[in-house]
């Protein structure tokens, strides 16, 4: 479903993705791992659209991104790191922008609306501006949108930022039914036990490359680690956590690095 | 009947009626124990003070546009005066702890509370209008006395109009009120207020009665009269003309004053029952809602627009312009400020006269005033501009990835859906006051005047500049940039004088080639706007299928 070979994107000399390759069947769903700044929602970005790689071919759905990019955004369902929203729009006006742009019928986005805020539980919040929601508010409010015109893949970029546990738990099920239902998911997280618990495969990209591809088991095998927070550590982490320790303890007493 | 209703809006019957009956006690021990006025003692006030209107009829020949104006002053003062201590038990939720552990929607509470208000006001509007409305069939109407006998009909409807619309202006205030001053200190003034007012009315008509017999009444009813003009700026002075327009005083100036009537009582009834409506959600957002019949029947609003405009994306753009229009202040607050000017011009060309400018209003032919064309082209392209400009960028652009996520095939048809929300909001609203202004000075022809003025305006909003990226609400606020950027500036003042060298060209050679070239730029102008507005459409829409 999801197609991408030997991507690289350059912003000047740096290398925020370098070339990268991997593919996600159908009905899969696939944990993208990595450290801050490492290349992660740039490769969502790339996937979706709004940055263009420098080299390689991303197709999503045996569309080409370069020449049918518009019928991959027709796929799409995404969920974007930052919340950014038009404040001013209530939550059903924001509903219904989004509907409108994806040309659905406007009786479907009607009952679609209703139906979704009350499954997220925002029914009271309906016809507030969106200025007035708290950040778990507007983190309903984007995953709300990006599932109202039924894509076939969702790229979720750090999704249960600031949910509470049992839209959490909720939406944990959730793209676990999608998954069964055939749609694709790449997810993107920091949040380490959900990515092992929901993620049959987990992908770790470090400094823009893809430096892990399998199984949560084959990844244990790998490493010699039983925990994944282990295993992304010793993959990711140069600098060995106790080793790092001792480095802040000195740092913070103000003892010279040569005592 | 009452329970149809109910179940109408979605409120539990039996809940709503026990409820209202709870408030309303509580409402009375509320202020038992604080010095008040009692509501009965209001009313009695309200007879009292209008049985003094069966004088004004007996007393001189007072129009009924004076007539109307007095009595609807009277009731919308003392609506306001009487309303003032309430603020705080009507209006503001002060019992919902009370209701807040029970199983109450904040939406049957909102009702109960607008009934409360509204049986308050109704209980007083009688009180202060019967008599004056009944007393009215003795004014005299010289153009059509029997018309008289409607005269208490038109009048109470009105007067519980500006009753209501009284209401909506305290309301809307309110909060600015209870910020300025403590509750005790409205309380006090109000409760000052409701004695004095009263008292110096009633001492005004019986110094007019009693009056020396060398001043004749009708001598200072005519000081009244004059005076009674420069009511025409305020909102008892509009309800008084449409009182007079009901009753078949046709006057261009009262036509004016009913139509601002119409349009601020529905605006000032829909934003406080808005307001209040969001004062209830803020404070009852825990009540538990437990009612079913509730959430059954949340509805989303499908935009009146939908089956018209058949392009989602260009739907998409004129509903999220127009949300934008009245609740993005920075674009509120430009626009705002270019109609002060242009309430300005209007006012100067009404006084041309008294400021010796009447040159200004001289007419070389029919549609052809050199200083009403600069001048409404002027503001209403600097309105216009104002809203396309403020489009164009917002503080909210972060959130424009969201166009860039989407498949737009024709990005272009959101910016022609903000371009419709300014036909819709901005030329069509200020041609219709052109018009009525046009009309004030020439007569019908008058809208001959107006015409040019549309066309020049609809091709600036035409080739107004575009974001860069096609997108509306995308680009970061440049405070350096201004409304208009300087190339269109010099390109609206060019088109302007080369649109008026066109047209004095053609007077100066002929009158009937004057007419042709009017004719060909009116029709022809908008014809080729509408070709032009929907010729881009098409191609976008070849664009997007290649």
């Amino acid at each position: 479903m999801i197609n991408i070979s030997h991507v690289t994107k350059e912003y000047g000399d740096k290398k925020a993705v370098d070339d990268i390759s991997f593919e996600v069947a159908k009905g899969e769903i696939v944990g993208y791992l990595g450290p801050n700044g490492a290349g992660k929602s740039t490769t969502l970005k790339m996937l979706v659209g709004l940055l263009k790689p420098t080299s390689g071919k991303i197709s999503v759905a045996d569309y080409d991104a370069e020449t049918e990019l518009q019928e991959i955004k027709r796929q799409i369902g995404y969920v974007p790191e930052e919340a950014h929203l038009y404040e001013h729009l209530t939550l059903v006006e924001h509903l219904q922008l989004m509907g409108r742009l994806y040309h659905l019928d406007e009786e479907l986005i009607a009952q679609k609306v209703v139906e979704l805020t009350k499954l997220f539980d925002m029914e009271p919040q309906t016809n507030q501006r969106i200025s007035s929601f708290s950040q778990g508010m507007r983190q309903k409010c984007i995953i709300m949108s990006a599932l109202l015109h039924n894509p076939s893949v969702l790229l979720l970029d750090e999704p249960f930022t600031n949910l509470d546990v049992n839209t959490v738990t909720f939406l944990k099920a959730l793209i676990q039914r999608m998954a069964d239902l055939g749609k694709t998911i790449l997810y993107c997280t920091h949040i380490l036990e959900v990515a092992e618990t929901l993620c049959p495969r987990i992908m770790i990209i470090n400094e823009g490359k893809l430096i892990a591809n399998a199984s949560v088991a084959e990844l244990r095998e790998q490493t010699n680690q039983e925990a994944l927070n282990e295993i992304f550590v010793q993959l990711t982490d140069t600098t060995g956590v106790d080793e790092k320790t001792d480095m802040a303890v000195r740092i913070v007493m103000g003892v010279p690095s040569d005592a | 009947m009452l329970e149809k209703i109910a179940s109408l809006f979605g409120i539990p019957f039996v809940q709503y009626k026990y409820l209202l009956h709870t408030e309303n006690t509580v409402s009375k021990r509320a202020i038992e124990g604080r010095p008040h006025v009692s509501n009965i003692l209001n009313y009695v006030f309200g007879f009292i003070i209008s049985a003094s209107f069966f004088y004004i009829p007996l007393l001189t020949d007072i129009s009924i546009y004076n007539y109307a104006l007095i009595g609807i002053t009277v009731s919308m003062v003392m609506i306001a005066i009487w309303t003032l201590p309430y603020f705080d038990i009507l209006i503001y939720p002060i019992n919902y702890p009370i209701v807040a552990h029970t199983p109450i929607s904040s939406r049957t509470y909102f009702f109960v509370k607008l009934t409360q208000i509204l049986s308050y006001t109704i209980k007083l509007l009688i009180c202060l209008n019967l008599l004056p409305a009944i007393a009215g069939i003795w004014v005299r109407s010289e153009e059509y006395p029997n018309l008289q006998i409607l005269f208490p009909l038109v009048y109470l409807t009105i007067a519980f109009i500006s009753g209501f619309f009284t209401i909506g202006v305290m309301t809307t205030f309110a909060g600015f009120f209870t910020k300025l001053y403590a509750h005790k200190r409205l309380r006090s003034f109000a409760k000052f207020s409701q004695g004095l007012f009263p008292f110096l009315f009633s001492s005004i008509w019986i110094i007019i009665y009693f009056l020396p017999k060398n001043i004749p009444a009708d001598t200072v009813f005519d000081g009244l009269s004059a005076a009674a003009i420069w009511f025409y700026a305020l909102p008892n002075g509009w309800f008084a003309a449409t009182v007079s327009v009901m009753l078949a005083q046709i006057e261009v100036i009262y036509l004016i004053l009913t139509a601002l009537a119409t349009v601020s009582t529905t605006f000032l009834v829909l934003v406080p029952l808005q307001s209040i409506a969001k004062t209830y959600s803020k404070y009852l957002t825990y009540l538990i809602e437990t009612d079913t019949k509730q959430t059954s029947m949340m509805k989303v609003k499908i935009s009146k627009y939908a089956k018209i405009i058949k392009s989602r994306t260009i739907l998409a753009g004129l509903c999220m312009s127009s949300v934008y229009f009245y609740r993005d202040k920075r674009m509120l607050h430009g626009i705002l400020a270019i109609l002060g000017g242009t309430g300005g011009f209007a006012f100067m060309l009404m006084q041309a006269d008294s400021l010796h400018l009447g040159w200004m209003l001289k007419s070389y032919s029919s549609g052809l005033n050199i200083t009403f064309f600069v001048l409404s082209s002027f503001f209403g392209v600097s309105l216009m501009s104002a809203f396309l400009s403020n489009v164009r960028y917002s503080e909210h652009w972060k959130a424009s990835w969201m166009f860039k996520v989407i498949p737009l095939t024709t990005p272009l048809d959101l910016w022609r859906g903000s371009q419709i929300t300014s036909i819709l909001y901005i030329i069509i609203p200020y041609t219709l006051l052109l018009s009525a202004i046009a009309i004030y000075f020439w007569g019908v022809t008058g809208i001959l005047y107006v015409l040019p003025t549309l066309v020049f305006i609809l091709y600036n909003m035409l080739f107004h500049p575009k974001p860069a990226s096609g997108l509306p609400f995308s680009e970061e606020i440049n405070p350096k940039k201004g409304i208009m950027g300087c190339a269109y500036f010099i390109y609206f003042n060019l088109a302007m004088m080369v649109f008026i060298f066109i047209l004095f060209t053609a007077y100066w050679i002929d009158t009937s080639v004057y007419f042709w070239v009017y004719c060909i730029i009116v029709v022809g102008g908008l014809i080729g706007f509408v070709y032009l507005f929907t010729k881009k459409q098409r191609n976008n829409t070849v664009e997007s299928q290649t």
